[in-house]
């Protein structure tokens, strides 16, 4: 950007209207006009915009219907879940809502920018599309999340509590999965087959990452080895997963995977929302495994010698010494893995279940809702552009308070 | 290791050994490289023998009648009557056209993007940070749908075909383009283009060498393309014109003539090439920003112009960082257009799907799809990381 110091910024205040004009202007000319080429471009692109608004304005003002969001709201959330048993999905957003915003507090304050937008589409455009009646059911959540984010925030300055709230957080994420399952199971539990709506997508992206996760680091040590059996192994699983689209492999686990489950315990006729997050966690842990593998390559070679010259056995080494490095150098692109599996869980309409996307799709049979594929598109577009935004802000809040943390220099 | 008292008894001595052994690291190594070769053999032995029970585990079965039609081909005419290996590989041409062109797209799109980005105009700039930051954040699928459902479906009614010039035509049937169709003497016109690129690359060499040994600038692209461009025009008028541009006519129930494209072809190209655009200006732009600074400022000093700057001394460099990630988002594109399911487009993702559910031939067709998208990636890969090996240009950048 040009170091022009404008009126603006001068901090005098501005005296009159003329001056906010000259100011503007010369804002206008140093970034917009400052050269016969981008005058040109700047006009197109102004003209373009303009009239690109007008024709969203024009639908959002005459034709946009939003009636089919706000009849189909708990449809789009979860699907044909028994309205009865919606004991078992409570706990859980409360749960998922105070974690996240305990785990924001815990490594720093949003930026305003971030805070700002996801605020204005998650906490403003949403609601008011979907109808505020069922989005005051969520209140008590959200309030339950800023109450949260303030305490571990306040929490978070001491020096002392920092690294428990922050272990804290993380200890949540990792109970948040087994607590949603057994409350999906407990007490006659619901039939897999009803799960559904944005609730699907979400247990099976933290079904596939707990899964994902530990093959993942396996495949990663396998692949640094000294055994060749191993490392073979690992490349040839890595190499044909990453080479392999997702849609083939969730087709996989619908039609053949069953062939090479063992048979114990009725291991073979798990559900299929079970064996699609399996073959996500399968998916998945390739990716993870070369993340990771980049995180232990990184680790300057003086760490594995300290550590043999302390006589520690290879499994000390790994997880006190090699693996902590490993995951926090490659925290950015695990992160990135995780927000992309969130995503690709739209990919099990592949094998015909019913997740946010597809209960949109679903909506526009409805008589009354014919044509109205723009709205709710827009809709789950935004929900999934909210939740993808706010865990990618998440993770680059976490790299940057991680950042040349505990590294030692080679 | 503790002492052994001196004088044991033999036996005492041959356990003495054998404990020794245990701990020798030597031994330990081996005993435990055979173990997990043992269990790594012990997976794949269990994984084909189950396999083996499923499957007949040959391709017998592509060989009978497909018995299903497929809706959209590209050169291919397969239908009910013909075998499977004949649907299939219309859905393996359905694929490389999708492929082909949402690479072709989202390149163009993506290039803009990423050097908008980076633009001193800051609408530009930041519109594109918009664009990219909208789309990253989205699932693809998201996008597939809409663009199909919400933007292709969503076309007129062909009776009410919107039409542009005349020449184009758009409704929710199929899309039509001028298309050139080949006329008596393509074949030969074909043969004199390729003569005429053979040409053209000879030309490039003359005066590549040229300017490497005199110094002085022989503009051997410029050169080569002159070249080819003339020998075209030439060829074409020589054989008597075999293209001619063909306008779509509007029937009753479908367009004739031109290119008709169908509406899933359509839908899913656009998604990809938009969303695959958001992944390109990424790698861009940060091929870019890797040229060192000094790079353009030195050519800023000797005088070069902001154009000059970019596409003499910028992009160059930038190209070389940027060819390897845009292998491998292109290597994306392939795999994530089998999405094309969701919307029934018939690639080889639907069209194996089908052949395995009126077979029931399961894992074969599964091994066949996992062989085509491998194929597929490996041609990617070449033909995009090839020009690194063929000019042994280096990644590697010095500070």
């Amino acid at each position: 950007m040009t170091a022009v110091r404008l009126p603006l910024e001068s901090g005098r205040g501005l005296r009159s209207a003329r001056e906010v004009l000259a100011a503007a202007w010369e804002w206008a000319r140093t970034r917009l006009f400052n050269s016969p080429a981008n005058a040109v471009v700047s006009l197109l692109l102004i003209v373009l915009l303009a009239w690109a608004s007008f024709l969203f304005l024009r639908w959002m003002a005459f034709e946009a219907d939003w009636g089919v969001v706000r009849t189909n709201r708990r449809l789009l959330l979860v699907g044909r879940f028994p309205q009865d048993q919606e004991w078992r999905i409570w706990p859980v957003v409360y749960a998922l809502t105070a974690l996240l915003g305990w785990t924001w507090g815990s490594w720093g304050r949003v930026t305003r920018w971030a805070a700002a937008t996801m605020a204005l589409i998650g906490v403003l455009v949403l609601p008011t599309l979907a109808g505020w009646g069922g989005a005051l059911a969520f209140l008590p959540a959200v309030t339950l999340a800023a109450l949260v984010h303030l305490v571990a925030l306040r929490l978070a300055t001491r020096p002392a509590w920092r690294t428990r709230v922050r272990v804290a957080s993380g200890v949540g994420w990792f109970l948040a999965l087994p607590l949603t399952l057994a409350l999906l199971h407990v007490r006659g539990g619901v039939d897999p087959t009803l799960w559904g709506g944005l609730y699907l997508n979400l247990v099976v992206a933290s079904g596939a990452v707990m899964g994902a996760l530990p093959l993942g680091i396996a495949l990663a040590l396998a692949r640094t080895s000294s055994f060749r059996a191993l490392r073979w192994a690992s490349t040839v699983y890595v190499e044909v997963m990453r080479g392999l689209p997702l849609p083939v492999m969730l087709t996989l686990s619908w039609l053949a995977l069953r062939t090479f489950l063992p048979s114990w315990g009725g291991l073979d006729e798990v559900a299929l929302v079970y064996r699609v997050t399996i073959a996500f966690a399968l998916f998945t842990a390739a990716f993870i495994a070369e993340a990771v593998r980049g995180g232990l390559n990184s680790i300057p070679r003086g760490q594995r010698e300290a550590a043999a010259a302390l006589g520690l056995q290879w499994w000390q080494m790994t997880a006190y010494v090699t693996m902590p490095q490993a995951i926090r150098n490659s925290l950015p692109a695990l992160a990135g893995e995780f927000i992309g599996l969130f995503m690709t869980t739209t990919l099990v309409a592949v094998v015909g279940l019913t997740d946010m996307l597809q209960a949109a799709r679903g909506t526009t049979e409805q008589p009354d809702f014919f044509g109205r594929q723009k709205e709710v598109l827009l809709f789950v577009g935004m929900l999934f552009w909210v939740t993808a935004f706010a865990l990618s802000r998440l993770s680059a809040r976490l790299e940057r308070a991680l950042a040349g943390k505990g590294t030692r220099r080679a | 290791m503790t002492a052994l008292p001196v004088g044991r008894s033999p036996l005492a001595s041959a356990l003495a050994r054998v404990l020794a052994w245990t701990r020798d690291v030597r031994v330990r190594r081996v005993v435990l490289e055979a173990v997990t070769l043992g269990l790594v053999a012990a997976l794949v032995i269990y994984i084909g023998m189950r396999a083996r029970e499923a499957s007949s585990l040959n391709f017998d079965f592509m060989q009978e009648r497909a018995g299903f039609g497929i809706g959209d081909q590209f050169l291919t005419q397969a239908d009910g009557s013909s075998t499977r290996w004949h649907a299939y590989f219309a859905g393996v041409m359905n694929t490389l056209r999708i492929t082909i062109f949402g690479i072709l797209l989202s390149l163009g799109l993506g290039l803009g993007i990423g050097v908008a980005r980076l633009s001193t105009n800051w609408l530009a700039a930041k519109l594109a940070f918009l664009y990219v930051e909208a789309i990253r954040n989205t699932p693809l699928l998201v996008f597939v749908v809409f663009c199909y459902t919400a933007v292709v479906l969503r076309l007129p009614r062909i009776q009410e075909s919107a039409s542009l010039f005349g020449v184009a035509h758009f409704s929710n049937r199929a899309i039509a383009l001028p298309w050139p169709r080949p006329q008596d003497g393509a074949g030969a016109f074909a043969l004199a283009l390729l003569g005429g690129l053979v040409v053209a690359w000879g030309v490039w060499r003359v005066l590549a060498r040229r300017e490497v040994l005199t110094g002085r600038p022989s503009y051997p692209w410029r050169g080569a393309l002159a070249v080819f461009v003339a020998a075209a025009l030439v060829a074409f008028v020589a054989t008597g014109m075999p293209l001619r541009m063909e306008a779509p006519e509007v029937t009753r129930f479908s367009y004739a003539a031109g290119l008709r494209l169908s509406p899933e072809f359509v839908g899913l190209l656009l998604a990809l090439s938009l969303f695959n655009a958001a992944f390109v200006a990424e790698i861009v732009r940060g091929a870019i920003e890797a040229v060192p600074r000094g790079e353009r400022e030195a050519a800023a000093a000797l005088g070069l112009s902001g154009w000059q700057q970019l596409h003499l001394i910028v992009l160059p460099q930038a190209l070389r960082t940027m060819l390897p990630p845009l292998a491998t988002q292109c290597q994306n594109l392939a795999k994530m257009s089998s999405v094309g399911i969701v919307i029934a487009f018939p690639d080889l993702m639907t069209v194996g799907g089908t052949v395995i559910n009126n077979s029931g031939e399961a894992i074969p067709v599964f091994v066949l799809m996992m062989a085509t998208y491998f194929a597929l990636n490996l041609v990617i890969a070449f033909l995009l990381v090839g020009p690194q090996w063929r000019f042994n240009w280096s990644t590697g950048r010095r500070a």
